[in-house]
C-alpha cells in the first residue's frame, strides 16, 4: 500500500506507542535512547500520550475496589486455566496426557512422602536469638530473638503467619502462589519481594524493603459497626503503622534503622520506654518491665541487642528513672 | 519529604519548572505518583548546583538531569532486565492496527476521565481474556512469557491482547478537546 491513510498512520502510531510501552514495563526502564529518539517526533508524541494516558488512569485506579476485584478474577482464572491445560486436551495429547499423569502421580507421591506433614512448620527463636530459615521455594525468613512462624505451603498458595515478634521475608517469585503473611489479623500479599514484619504488642509495622505488597485487613472477628477493614499498596522504603488493627498510616521509613536487627542492633529514634521496653525483652530472658509513671518517657540511642544492662545503665543515667531488680531477675524501671 | 526538598518546592525560581518536568515524567512513568516525587528529586538535584540563575535559563539542562534520573533508575531495574527494547514487530503492529482502523467510530471517542468508574467502565467493554492478560501484566507485574504459559498461548498473543487494551483504554479514556 503506498497511498498514505491519514487514520491508518495515527493508528500504526498508537499501535506502536503501545508496543513501547509494554516493552519499557516489561523491562522494568522508564526509558531508553531509542525511545526517546522515536518520542521526539511530534506526531508519535501525540500518540504515546494517549497511550500513556490509559496506562496511568488504569495505574492510579489500582487499588480501587472495583480493580481489586478485576484483578482478582483475572488471577483465579489465569491460574484455574493453568490447572485445566493439564487435566483436559486434544485426543492426539492423550498419550502424553497419560504419561504426564502417571509421572505426576509419582511427584504427587514424592511429595507426599517428602512433605507429609499437613500441619504447618513451625520456626520459632528464644530470647537473644535470631535465625535465618530458607524454605523449599527459596524463599527466606529472618526471624528476631522471641519470634515464631508458621508456614504452611501447598499447591495454591504460600501461607505464612508471624506468631510474635519480628521478621523479614524474602520471597521468592512464584505468580503461581500468591506469599501471604498474617500477622495479627491483617495480611500481607506478595509475589517477589522482601519485607520486614513487627508485631509489637497491638501495634503492627511493615516495611517494604524492595518489589510491592499489599497490605488488607479483613476483619472477621468483629462485624457491624465495629467492623474494620482496610487496604494499603506500599512502595519500596514505606512503612505501614496500624495500631489496636486499625487504619493504618504510611510513612517513608530508614531501611538502615528497620533492619538494623538483623545485625544485631537496636536502634531508637525518640522512642518511648514503653516501646523500647517491649524490644529490649525480646533479647533477654529476664524481661524489661516499664511502670506507667516513665513509659511515655522518650530516648534516642542504638543499642547491642541483648545487653540489657547497657540499656538501663544508659536510660538511668540520661532520664529521671531508676531501676531495680526483682527476685526473679526482672528489671523493673520506675520515675526517679 | 526531607528538609531540603521542601526547600526546593518552595524555591520560586524551579517553580516554572514544575508543570513541565510534571509532563515530562507523566509521559515516563506507570504510576502517577512517582512523577512528583522525581520532580522532588530534580529540585533536590538543582539546589546542589551553584550557578541558579543559569539553570532557569537552560531548560536543556533541566531536562537532562530529569533524564539522566530516570536512566538510573532503569540501570538499576536493568539487571533483571530480560527484553529486547528495540524490537518491535511490523507484522504484529500492522495486523492490530487494522483491526483498530476498521473499528474505529466516532462514538466510541468518549468523554475521558480517570476516575475508577470511567476506567473500570472502560476495561468492563474489553473481552474477558484480554482484560485478563492485560491486568495481569498491568498490575500484578507478570512477565508476558509468564501469562503465556498460564493461559497456554503464545507470548506474541499476549503482546496483541495487551496492545488491543491499551488502545482501547487510550480511545475511551481519552481526555476531552485532546
Amino acid at each position: 500500500m503506498t497511498v498514505a491513510d491519514p487514520r491508518s498512520d495515527d493508528a500504526r502510531r498508537l499501535a506502536e506507542a503501545s508496543a513501547w510501552r509494554t516493552a519499557l514495563s516489561e523491562a522494568s526502564a522508564e526509558t531508553d535512547a531509542t525511545f526517546e529518539l522515536w518520542l521526539s517526533d511530534p506526531a508519535n508524541e501525540a500518540a504515546w500520550d494517549e497511550i500513556q494516558t490509559g496506562w496511568l488512569a488504569v495505574g492510579g485506579q489500582a487499588e480501587s475496589l472495583e480493580l481489586l476485584a478485576l484483578r482478582r478474577d483475572a488471577l483465579d482464572r489465569a491460574h484455574r486455566s493453568n490447572a485445566r491445560r493439564w487435566t483436559t486436551g486434544r485426543s492426539w495429547m492423550r498419550p502424553v496426557a497419560a504419561c504426564l499423569a502417571l509421572l505426576l502421580c509419582a511427584a504427587a507421591l514424592i511429595s507426599y512422602l517428602a512433605f507429609r506433614p499437613v500441619e504447618p512448620l513451625v520456626y520459632a527463636t528464644q530470647f537473644g536469638e535470631r535465625r535465618v530459615v530458607t524454605l523449599q521455594d527459596g524463599s527466606r525468613i529472618s526471624l528476631d530473638a522471641n519470634s515464631q512462624v508458621s508456614v504452611r505451603y501447598t499447591a495454591e498458595a504460600r501461607t505464612l503467619e508471624l506468631v510474635r515478634g519480628q521478621a523479614r521475608f524474602d520471597v521468592a517469585h512464584d505468580t503461581t502462589r500468591r506469599f501471604l503473611v498474617h500477622a495479627g489479623g491483617s495480611t500481607v500479599v506478595a509475589t517477589g519481594t522482601a519485607f520486614n514484619v513487627d508485631m509489637m504488642g497491638d501495634e503492627l509495622r511493615v516495611t517494604l524493603i524492595e518489589g510491592s505488597v499489599e497490605v488488607t485487613r479483613d476483619d472477621q472477628t468483629t462485624t457491624g459497626p465495629q467492623s474494620n477493614r482496610w487496604h494499603a499498596n506500599l512502595r519500596a522504603g514505606q512503612q505501614l503503622t496500624s495500631v489496636a488493627r486499625a487504619a493504618p498510616s504510611i510513612q517513608d521509613a530508614s531501611l538502615e534503622r528497620t533492619t538494623a536487627w538483623e545485625r544485631g542492633q537496636l536502634v531508637f529514634e525518640d522512642e518511648t520506654l514503653a516501646r523500647i521496653g517491649s524490644r529490649v525483652s525480646r533479647y533477654s530472658a529476664q524481661p524489661l518491665v516499664v511502670d506507667q509513671s516513665v513509659a511515655a518517657l522518650k530516648i534516642s540511642g542504638v543499642f547491642r541487642a541483648g545487653d540489657v544492662d547497657a540499656f538501663v545503665d544508659t536510660v538511668t543515667h540520661y532520664l529521671p528513672v531508676r531501676s531495680t531488680r526483682r527476685a526473679d531477675g526482672t528489671v523493673v524501671l520506675t520515675a526517679d | 519529604m526531607s528538609r531540603v526538598d521542601r526547600a526546593a518546592a518552595q524555591d520560586n525560581m524551579f517553580e516554572p519548572l514544575r508543570a513541565p518536568l510534571m509532563r515530562f515524567f507523566l509521559r515516563r512513568v506507570s504510576e502517577p505518583a512517582e512523577a512528583e516525587d522525581l520532580v522532588q528529586d530534580v529540585f533536590a538535584r538543582l539546589l546542589a548546583v551553584a550557578d541558579r540563575e543559569q539553570i532557569a535559563d537552560s531548560k536543556a539542562f533541566v531536562f537532562r538531569i530529569a533524564l539522566n534520573l530516570l536512566n538510573d533508575r532503569g540501570r538499576r531495574a536493568a539487571r533483571r532486565r530480560d527484553a529486547q527494547l528495540a524490537v518491535i514487530d511490523p507484522h504484529r503492529v500492522s495486523e492490530v492496527t487494522l483491526e483498530f482502523v476498521e473499528d474505529q467510530t466516532p462514538e466510541r471517542v468518549l468523554q475521558a476521565r480517570d476516575d475508577v468508574a470511567s476506567v473500570a467502565a472502560a476495561l468492563n467493554q474489553l473481552n474477558e481474556r484480554t482484560r485478563d492478560i492485560y491486568l495481569l501484566f498491568r498490575l500484578e507485574n507478570m512477565k508476558q512469557a509468564k501469562i503465556a504459559e498460564l493461559f497456554g498461548i503464545s507470548r506474541s498473543t499476549v503482546e496483541k491482547e495487551i496492545m488491543r487494551a491499551n488502545i482501547h483504554l487510550a480511545k475511551y479514556l481519552r481526555r476531552p478537546g485532546s
